[in-house]
């Protein structure tokens, strides 16, 4: 035991070592193959399909999205549980969806006024919506982030949902597996025999990220390519392996990993991806690109045009990278975020971009938070997948038609309010589920059900693709994430998962 | 200089992380090596141009610097202001900001990202030399203008921007003063050998400023190496 948790603190250093050498290779394919064959890693099978995870931070609750429940419905309930005035609640046509639009005049004690509008995203991608009842087992924020991705933490030896998707698709891929969450959505699995490639590159600053894709390019005054190699190829080949040092310590794993690492400095420096992921244009002073030899991508209006505030809102930025990881190439699965900051838009009529504690401000103000984080979340994935539709995958399939957007959520919220108040606060509740955006996933429908008497979710029969609710039954952690597993085709042979032929569009 | 005066330490220090619950390995040893005979124990003279062979290290329990250490570390090597080391585009600090996660830093206050990464990541090895080209360049061209360099000093660099003769005191004073400062320890002479055969292939590229970008890359590949990286 002792050993499996030592190296490297959470993973295997030989399985690391494996994994991201031929991670690094990715996207080259020259490399890749050079290092796949050489560590006797299998190709990914089948053409990728594509993982985004946007996560629900703070708890997002579908009882105050697509399963929003009437006051009628409620009854005498009513002024106890979390429903809302008739008006507020559209239904979609043709779809089973909900919708909530609200207006209010202050977002909590924030006293700017808002408006969201869910029911244009729902009538606009109902085809491609499919929400999920679940019932979780954490009301601790990281753990149940960590959960909603792993299938509540040993779904599959524990390995995340991107990990799974990265392992599958990812091995010609540049960096299979980007991550630009946090808390426990950015934690690693803990599967020790996931294949090559899949664990997650972690990103901070999305925005000027690609910058860390090339070793010079940017810097003023630095020598040619050409000459670097010379230097590189000196260090690595004679100053190191005949200094005192590295005889010394050749046995660390920490120095193979790095020398492995290495490796692939110069693929990826040759896929100019400090160019091809840059969202930025010539700004200057403040983003002098053009004094500095560098380049915006070629989407770079395309992609400015979606996301116009990618350079003061860190979510608009990591959705630009999320998009232009996935055209390009680089990567099978990304994983996006707002944060707990809060994020204020100062231009008039002023806005609470995003409020603080994200979701989990409907501690404060549950209907505030709720609406103003629900109309965040549907504008990004709104656009990514506008932008996703419109590049051509292949044979006339567009990235969209490979791709999901699972919208993940820490857990629920609590159902109460006192005396019908509009404005309310609320808690952690397991009881909860989710929505997921994909042609992949058996769209245009609600598995399971919600009690207009409390607010509480039910399941769905799994087997049956037509999602029948199940009033007695609540759907886990481990099946969601098999269903997202099977809707990307991935596969899970061996690991004991459930068939969810319910959450497949194809069942 | 003796280089096991500096080694020993070093050694000693690892010999004592070896010892914490954080070992890698599980404390199982490879086949051939003696555990009584850990890193920083001379085993063999060697020859005099390399130094002497030390035993090697069973545990090998190595760090590499993080953000802050990597950033400090090279203002100290290169008499450079901290905030001098690497600016991206000029302003944008690369290590306290843009790179920060890849170089093994956190990001609590706007991201909660409050521990670092267990590992170093596909981006961190390209991070560091970007890092450590801006600072040996900064460092390079100051000195190659100033009366007073702090490095690369009497190259005796021609109009035509090559080393008059590669095989100074100036090339190797200014190559001593590097490894002092930057690994505090004096080079070898097969070091300076190869970083002197460097200059001469750059030269032969005929491309323009040999020696400048000789002294540029021979900081680079020197405070890029492992032995400058690792602890």
């Amino acid at each position: 035991m002792a050993n499996q948790q030592k190296p490297l603190g959470r993973l295997n250093r030989r399985q690391l070592l494996k994994s991201l050498a031929i991670a690094g290779a990715g996207g080259a394919a020259g490399l890749s193959t050079f290092l796949a064959s050489r560590r006797g890693q299998a190709q990914s099978a089948g053409e990728p399909r594509f993982l985004i995870v946007l996560a629900g931070a703070g708890g997002a609750s579908m009882i105050d999205s697509f399963l929003a429940i009437r006051q009628s419905e409620a009854g005498a309930a009513a002024p106890g549980i979390n429903c809302f005035p008739d008006n507020e609640v559209i239904s979609v046509a043709d779809s089973p969806f909900r919708a909530v639009n609200l207006r209010r005049n202050a977002v909590g004690a924030i006293p700017v006024p808002f408006q969201s509008n869910q029911s244009n995203f729902v009538t606009k991608h109902k085809n491609d919506l499919m929400v999920v009842t679940q019932l979780c087992t954490s009301v601790n924020h990281t753990i149940a982030q960590k959960r909603a991705i792993t299938g509540g933490g040993s779904a599959w030896n524990g390995r995340t949902l991107q990990e799974a998707v990265a392992a599958q698709y990812g091995a010609g891929f540049a960096l299979p597996n980007v991550n630009m969450a946090n808390g426990g959505y950015i934690e690693p699995g803990v599967d020790r025999s996931i294949p090559v490639h899949a664990f997650a590159e972690p990103v901070a600053q999305a925005a000027l990220w690609p910058l860390s894709l090339d070793g010079s390019r940017g810097i003023k005054d630095a020598p040619s390519r050409d000459r670097i190699a010379l230097a590189r190829a000196l260090r690595d080949q004679k100053l190191e392996p005949e200094s005192a040092f590295d005889r010394t310590f050749k046995r660390s794993e920490r120095l193979e990993l790095w020398k492995e690492q290495r490796l692939a400095e110069t693929t990826l420096e040759a896929q100019d991806l400090i160019s091809k992921l840059n969202v930025y244009p010539n700004l200057p002073p403040q983003i002098p690109l053009n004094d500095y030899g560098l380049s915006e991508s070629p989407d770079g209006d395309k992609v400015r045009q979606k996301f116009p505030d990618f350079a003061t809102d860190p979510l608009e930025a990591q959705a630009a990278l999320a998009f232009l990881l996935l055209k390009n190439r680089v990567s099978v699965t990304v994983t996006i975020s707002p944060s707990f900051n809060v994020l204020l838009d100062t231009r008039f009529p002023p806005k609470v971009v995003n409020p603080p504690l994200a979701f989990d401000f409907s501690h404060q103000s549950h209907r505030a938070a709720q609406a103003v984080m629900w109309g965040r979340l549907l504008g990004i994935a709104d656009r990514l997948i506008d932008l996703l539709k419109a590049e051509e995958y292949a044979n006339g399939q567009s990235f969209w038609d490979r791709s999901m957007i699972y919208i993940a959520s820490d857990f629920g919220r609590t159902k109460k309010r006192s005396g019908g108040a509009d404005d309310f606060g609320s808690s952690h509740d397991l009881n909860n589920g989710f929505a997921i955006l994909s042609p992949l996933a058996n769209g245009n429908k609600v598995l399971g059900g919600v009690d207009p008497t409390t607010g509480l979710t039910y399941g769905f029969n799994p087997e049956d693709p037509v999602g029948v609710p199940d009033r007695n039954k609540q759907m886990s952690e481990i099946e969601i994430y098999a269903g997202i597993l099977h809707a990307l085709g991935v596969d899970t042979s061996g690991s004991a998962l459930p068939d969810m032929r319910a959450m497949r569009k194809n069942a | 200089m003796r280089p096991d005066k500096y080694l020993a330490p070093l050694c000693a220090l690892a010999f004592l992380a070896c010892d914490s619950t954080d070992e890698l390995d599980g404390g199982t040893l490879p086949p051939g090596v003696d555990a009584s005979a850990d890193a920083g124990t001379p085993v063999d003279s060697g020859p005099i141009d390399v130094g002497p062979v030390f035993a090697e290290s069973a545990k090998a329990n190595l760090r590499i610097k993080s953000n802050l250490r990597l950033r400090n570390d090279l203002a100290q090597a290169l008499g450079l202001a901290p905030n001098e080391v690497c600016l991206e585009m000029g302003q944008y600090s690369c290590t306290d900001f843009v790179h920060a996660v890849a170089l093994g830093g956190v990001e609590p206050y706007t991201l909660g990202l409050n521990e670092p990464q267990s590992h170093t990541t596909l981006t961190t090895p390209i991070a560091v030399e970007r890092v450590v080209m801006a600072a040996c360049t900064k460092r390079a061209l100051d000195d190659l203008g100033s009366a007073q360099p702090v490095i690369w000093k009497d190259l005796g660099i021609a109009a035509d921007g090559k080393l008059a003769d590669p095989g100074t005191a100036g090339v190797t004073n200014s190559i001593t003063t590097l490894y002092q400062r930057g690994l505090l320890r004096d080079p070898k002479a097969r070091e300076i050998e190869h970083l002197t055969q460097l200059y001469r292939d750059l030269e032969a590229d005929g491309g323009a400023n040999p020696a400048r970008d000789w002294a540029i890359l021979t900081c680079f590949s020197v405070l890029t190496s492992l032995e400058a990286l690792f602890y």
